[in-house]
């Protein structure tokens, strides 16, 4: 009881960029610091840690160097944890993931996020509207809120 | 017996009421700066006292670090010591450690836990990039490679060296008119509104900013950096003991203003000065939340002269306070 409290009065969100225009990191942290959206007045908290993450918002087409360094920072995040893809390129690689046009798909990303790990919630947009971001982490809480962890 | 009772309450009572208390502090100080930010901002007890609580229904995760088992029980060693300092400040009858000697020395080893922190972790977050060019004959051959972790080390040793220096000649001042180093003597002497105590709180107020790594002086925390530092790789109930470490030490150093500026010591037969002692402390998060709202994060070069200037304010306050003004 306690625990879920605590779960849902306290959220902690890690932004990992991947590679691409940086428009969608600007939305994630307009929508949590800025005047307007201020998404800490519903007690989510934005934070650079892996370790104090719940979690852990992507965006990026996923680049071949960023492959490793975010299959390591999903695994520091200790459970219960929640990933939510944002904006195209995490979804589906972007304009990145199809840069040659007529030539084909690229070759320098590893992308689209869900195949290096497991996306919980996807915001489609590029980039996202602040709204539709705290959409998605409002749709990851029941899986940090509930899911039982061996403490 | 009754003082043994006295003596246990002193120990435990007191810096478990502090520690109640200061499970509010970060929330204050949050929503305060959120304000100044033209925000609502969190709910008052979200970053610290459901903060903790989530931490401890997290899973632990094993730190990368060379020696986690001992990485691990610093945070604890601090809580512990920042303990034993409000406890005394409470015990003032305890000569061996109720002095400025016992307190001083209590407070290096909470800042001595961040040198050794840094030095124990590496963290994925914490690795620089490489130089590309090192193969093609770049100037950088010989430079030695650090994590942010470990410059972090480096900084928290600075911090030592220079930074808080201020801070402990401020902590000096207050004995010098009684000519004894015992915390019992300055009980119900009010130090603070006389020449000398004005120098010496204002060095004390900027010194406690740089210990409790508070904005402008967080860069042991290396935040310029965006990454976290020593203290990166907590999970789960260690980071919850960190945070209570950080929560209880901002409360420890404004009790210790009040017990050496004012006199007012949390006496536990007195239960007022309880009250008193910690309605004091708790205006130093707000005054210096307010402060950091306004400030960026000050570079080596700033905040080296910042710590000289107090530093002189501080001699100032002795040279007063040995004056008897």
């Amino acid at each position: 009881m306690v625990k879920e409290h605590a779960r849902k009065k306290c959220i902690h969100i890690m932004l990992a960029y991947t590679g691409g225009c940086n428009g969608c990191d600007i939305e994630v942290v307009n929508c949590v610091q800025s005047p307007f959206y201020d998404a800490e007045q519903y007690n989510v908290l934005l934070t650079w840690n892996p370790r104090e993450a719940d979690i852990l918002i992507v965006s990026g087409c996923v680049t071949k160097v960023m492959t490793e360094p975010l299959k390591k920072i999903y695994e520091a995040i200790p459970k219960p944890k929640a990933v939510v893809a944002v904006g195209c390129c995490a979804l589906m690689g972007g304009v990145y993931g199809n840069i040659g046009g007529d030539l084909g798909t690229s070759d320098f990303i590893d992308g689209p996020v869900e195949n290096i790990i497991p996306v919980d919630v996807k915001v489609p947009g590029c980039p996202p509207r602040p709204e539709d971001i705290i959409q998605g982490i409002v749709q990851a809480l029941p899986k940090i809120i509930k899911e039982e962890t061996e403490v | 017996m009754y003082v043994l009772i006295e003596e246990i309450l002193s120990i435990i009572g007191v810096p478990l009421i502090a520690f109640a208390i200061s499970t509010w502090i970060p929330g204050i100080q949050r929503k305060i700066q959120a304000r100044i930010q033209q925000r609502i901002g969190p709910s008052i007890l979200t970053p610290g006292f459901w903060a903790l609580f989530k931490f401890l229904a997290k899973k632990t995760e094993e730190s990368y670090s060379i020696m986690p088992r001992l990485y691990k029980i610093l945070p604890v060693i601090s809580f512990t010591v920042i303990w034993t300092i409000l406890a005394l400040t409470s015990l003032t009858k305890f000569h061996i450690l109720s002095n400025e000697i016992g307190v001083v020395g209590l407070l290096k080893i909470e800042e001595m836990v961040y040198v050794i922190m840094g030095s124990l972790v590496s963290s994925i977050m914490g690795v620089r990039m490489p130089y590309v060019d090192e193969c093609k004959g770049s100037n950088f051959l010989n430079t030695i490679k650090i994590s942010l972790e470990q410059l972090g080390a480096v900084r928290a040793f600075k911090m030592i060296t220079i930074g808080s220096f201020p801070f402990y000649v401020s902590t000096f001042i207050p004995f010098i008119p009684h000519k004894s180093i015992y915390l019992i003597n300055l009980v119900g002497d009010n130090f603070l509104f006389s020449i000398g105590g004005i120098f010496g709180a204002i060095a004390y107020f900027i010194g406690y900013m740089i210990l409790t790594n508070d904005y402008p002086f967080s860069i042991m925390h290396t935040k310029a950096d965006v990454i976290e530092g020593p203290t990166m790789e907590y999970s789960g109930r260690y980071r919850a003991i960190y945070l209570s470490v950080k929560e209880l030490l901002m409360i420890t150093l404004g009790s210790l203003f009040a017990t050496l500026y004012l006199g007012i010591a949390p006496d536990i037969n007195n239960p007022i000065t309880i009250v008193e002692n910690f309605a004091v402390a708790l205006l130093f998060p707000i005054l210096s939340s307010g402060i950091s709202a306004y400030m960026p994060v000050l570079t080596f070069r700033q905040l080296y002269p910042i710590s000289q200037y107090t530093t002189i304010i501080a001699f100032i306050g002795v040279i007063f306070a040995l004056l008897g003004l």
